[in-house]
């Protein structure tokens, strides 16, 4: 457990050396407290649902952003020999990288939260009864899941290829994944992507609160299973 | 003049010539150094059985078997040239392989035990693998945290191999500010700050000038194997005693470094080249 506080701890101090944690964290944050400035009414939508909406947005940029960052730093880490150092050193090579979909991790949910009370605030700032937070809330956490989802195939995508690649195909895998909460019904969205579509289709979600749990059930498990195939990757590739 | 050395079979149509080193143990105690039949016995530090590893259609390491005493300081030169680098990778546990068995200092392969892989066996690659934020303190303790050493045992450690490797003065600066001689000199000195039994270097301290890159790789330590990995043999003259050469990933020769001398060769690639001309003929 100390090895893992170790290790995340160099790798938010990695990624803000880098200038990576300016993105990952501040995308979201600051795009949340943008939403003020942009009209619900530009996406037909009630104040929460239109906050929603354009907070969907911004996650969805987030996430795909977050997600080739991961894949680019984790083929980085093995191209300049890091994890070649720890692993020399018997530290298991999944620990190295739970520690950074860790990182990854507190940086994109402190954003998103950061950045959803932003949106929340344009809301309620917009309506005209005061609206009820809880399916907001459930939707952010469920979008929180899909992110880490997103970082997770991320690091798999990482650990298999080089570094251009890796980043390449992780933001073509991510983006049409995100883009697909918007173009697709939210009932027929699989299950892992139902947070952001949850958020961009508030107004109309008939549970959003029980749509929320359950799509934030599948995102972690997804993000659980693309994490294991992400230590099997690593444990097998050379360093 | 035959070669005083065994001879044991061919490998792919070369002779395959290998020191008397028998691979009867392995990490052995201090306790056990005292006697007698245990020095007699020539204790094996490094043990590969029939490792094979392909890369890209290439045969880097055929059915390779080598085993190097307690004490050696071994160089091994390969064609191709990254045989060599994959063999040191594969000891250390940092690149898979088809097939065969690895044992360093008794040690089948990477444990977590505090006093297991970490203190046993050191590695230091043609990259430092170190961030260049990082102070070569910073670097030191992390090694000692991960080795799990006590606060005090560790700052000795640290006091220790920081004034051996010269980077005392830039203890608590960015390695960056010292450039890659300063990150090299810092992994070198993470390597041996557990004083390893086994420490495989590939390819080290290339930013380093020759003269200070000769007294660094002299490494301590009577009972420590050394197993360098080099593509330029000419430059590892006098850091060590014993010699192996690859070709297409078999082993061809392996000797005592002093066979070069007692034919009149020099350490370089020409006469290595003749060495294994020599060995080949020799072997019929």
């Amino acid at each position: 457990m100390r090895r893992l506080r170790t290790l995340t701890r160099m790798a938010l101090h990695e990624l803000w050396i880098s200038f990576r944690l300016i993105p990952v964290l501040g995308l979201p944050m600051v795009g949340g407290m943008l939403i003020s400035a942009i009209p619900p009414e530009l996406a037909g939508e009630t104040a929460v649902g239109g906050a929603g909406f354009w907070y969907a947005v911004v996650a969805a940029v987030a996430i795909c952003v977050a997600s080739g960052l991961a894949a680019l730093t984790m083929a980085n880490e093995r191209r300049r020999g890091t994890i070649a150092w720890m692993a020399a050193r018997a530290v298991p090579r999944s620990s190295v990288l739970f520690s950074w979909f860790l990182a990854f991790a507190i940086l994109l949910g402190a954003g998103l939260a950061l950045g959803s009370v932003g949106a929340w605030l344009a809301a309620i700032s917009r309506a005209e009864t005061p609206p009820d937070a809880l399916p907001y809330a459930a939707a952010v956490a469920a979008a929180a899941g899909t992110a880490l989802a997103g970082v997770a195939a991320g690091l798999l995508i990482g650990a298999l290829l080089p570094t251009v690649p890796a980043t390449l195909l992780a933001l073509a895998v991510s983006a049409p994944l995100a883009a697909a909460a918007f173009l697709v019904p939210l009932s027929a969205l699989p299950l892992p992507l139902g947070g952001l579509g949850l958020l961009t289709h508030l107004d109309s979600a008939v549970r959003p609160v029980a749509g929320a749990l359950q799509s934030a059930g599948a995102a972690l498990t997804s993000a659980a299973v693309l994490l294991v195939l992400a230590g099997a990757g690593l444990e097998r590739s050379d360093l | 003049m035959a070669l005083p050395i065994a001879r044991q079979g061919r490998a792919g149509g070369r002779a395959r010539v290998r020191a008397e080193v028998r691979p009867l143990t392995s990490s052995t105690p201090d306790a056990l150094w005292a006697s007698r039949s245990v020095r007699t016995l020539k204790p094996a530090a490094v043990v590969c059985e029939g490792v094979t590893r392909r890369s890209r259609g290439q045969h880097l390491l055929d059915d390779l078997t080598l085993v190097v005493g307690v004490g050696a300081r071994l160089l091994v030169v390969s064609h191709p040239e990254p045989s060599a680098s994959m063999l040191l990778r594969v000891l250390a546990g940092l690149a898979g392989m088809q097939s065969g068995i690895v044992r360093l200092a008794g040690v089948a392969r990477p444990d977590s035990s505090a006093a297991g892989w970490a203190r046993r066996v050191g590695y230091v690659g043609p990259e430092a693998g170190i961030y260049p934020w990082m102070t070569p303190r910073e670097v030191l303790e992390l090694a000692g945290r991960i080795a799990e050493y006590d606060v005090a045992d560790m700052q000795r450690r640290i006091d220790r191999v920081s004034e051996r490797y010269g980077i005392g003065v830039h203890l608590d600066q960015p390695i960056r500010r010292g450039g890659e001689p300063l990150a090299q000199r810092v992994a070198l000195a993470s390597a041996m700050l557990t004083e390893p039994e086994v420490l495989l270097l590939d390819e080290p301290l290339r930013s380093v000038d020759a003269e200070e890159r000769a007294r660094l790789l002299t490494i301590p330590g009577r009972r420590r194997t050394v197993v360098l990995a080099s593509r330029y043999p000419a430059s590892e003259a006098g850091l060590v005693n014993q010699i192996a050469v690859m070709r297409d990933g078999h082993l061809v020769v392996h000797t005592p470094i002093g066979e070069l001398e007692k034919r009149g060769l020099a350490l370089s690639q020409r006469g290595i080249d003749a060495l294994v001309e020599l060995a080949a003929v020799e072997a019929g």
